[in-house]
């Protein structure tokens, strides 16, 4: 069942886009995802804890959606003794399937955990054709 | 428990012997996690630990937890966070892709090198991410003792 736009949807290598305004790179985390599709949207819910709507950014770029969530590393007079997060926040770039409808796409981030919504097109929604009884 | 526990006649680090420790709890816990078939991996949720003279803090990156189910439990010089996190709400007929976020019961017990101020323990939850601050007992606390003249 829609196989290939699974495939599409696949995790891409999660690589640091090529941007000319990053200083320095960061430890980034690809975030754990669920994705769902329903008969009208694809629905994208990934754990991303530190991190508030502020510092969030969504990107759309030919057909690849990126998700990059810097969290500033919280520093303290304490020494650190065991750091199992290494805290630079969180990238992750997925290939677009077709039919996406991609001036609705939303999002909402609440408790460290993102919500994109990608609707389909209408073009792409399953459409029942009535067959009209010959003359 | 005291402090003499940790301070090794030929001046180990206590902080080695906290690795010591952690690892030793850490393997009782799998092994009753293993029981219940978790479908986390071991080391849910990721923690970072700073350590200061007067207290341990804790962060543990928990998105998507109600902060009220998170059970933070003290007991003398050790400290079990625990809970439940509830899986994704998918609706009937979505078809799943990608399913990789955990869910389930989690828990992690840390063993800090002194006693635990039960009622000063402070935990805050934001952005997904639980802070427990745990300041040390009085009574291993150091204390001054004034020395009287006879």
């Amino acid at each position: 069942m829609n196989t290939n736009t699974a495939q599409d949807l696949q995790k891409q290598e999660t690589q640091l886009p090529q941007r000319a305004e990053r200083q320095r790179p960061r430890p980034y985390a690809a975030p754990r995802v669920d994705v769902y599709e329903t008969k009208d949207a694809y629905q994208v819910v990934a754990d991303v804890p530190g991190v508030s709507e502020s510092s969030l950014e969504i990107t759309v770029e030919k057909d690849t959606l990126t998700i990059e969530a810097p969290v500033e590393p919280t520093r303290r007079e304490h020494r650190l003794r065991l750091a199992e997060s290494v805290g630079g926040g969180f990238l992750r770039t997925f290939a677009l399937p077709d039919g996406i409808d991609r001036d609705r796409i939303s999002a909402t981030v609440r408790s460290g955990v993102l919500r994109l919504t990608l609707p389909k097109s209408e073009t792409m929604r399953p459409r029942k054709i009535v067959v009209q009884p010959g003359a | 428990m005291t402090l003499t526990h940790f301070t090794h006649p030929f001046g180990r680090n206590p902080w080695r012997e906290f690795g010591r420790m952690q690892a030793e709890v850490e393997r009782l816990f799998d092994h009753a996690r293993a029981r219940h078939n978790d479908s986390y991996a071991p080391g849910f949720p990721a923690v970072n630990l700073w350590t200061s003279e007067d207290e341990v803090v804790i962060t543990a990156e928990l998105p998507g937890i109600d902060p009220d189910k998170i059970d933070i439990a003290v007991l003398d010089d050790t400290v079990t966070l625990s809970g439940t996190r509830a899986s994704e709400d998918v609706p009937e007929g979505a078809v799943i892709h990608h399913r990789e976020r955990g869910f389930g019961e989690f828990s992690r017990s840390f063993r800090v090198p002194f006693r635990i101020d039960a009622s000063g323990v402070d935990a805050r939850y934001q952005h997904g991410v639980l802070e427990v601050k745990l300041p040390k007992a009085a009574e291993d606390r150091p204390r001054k003792v004034p020395v009287l003249t006879a």
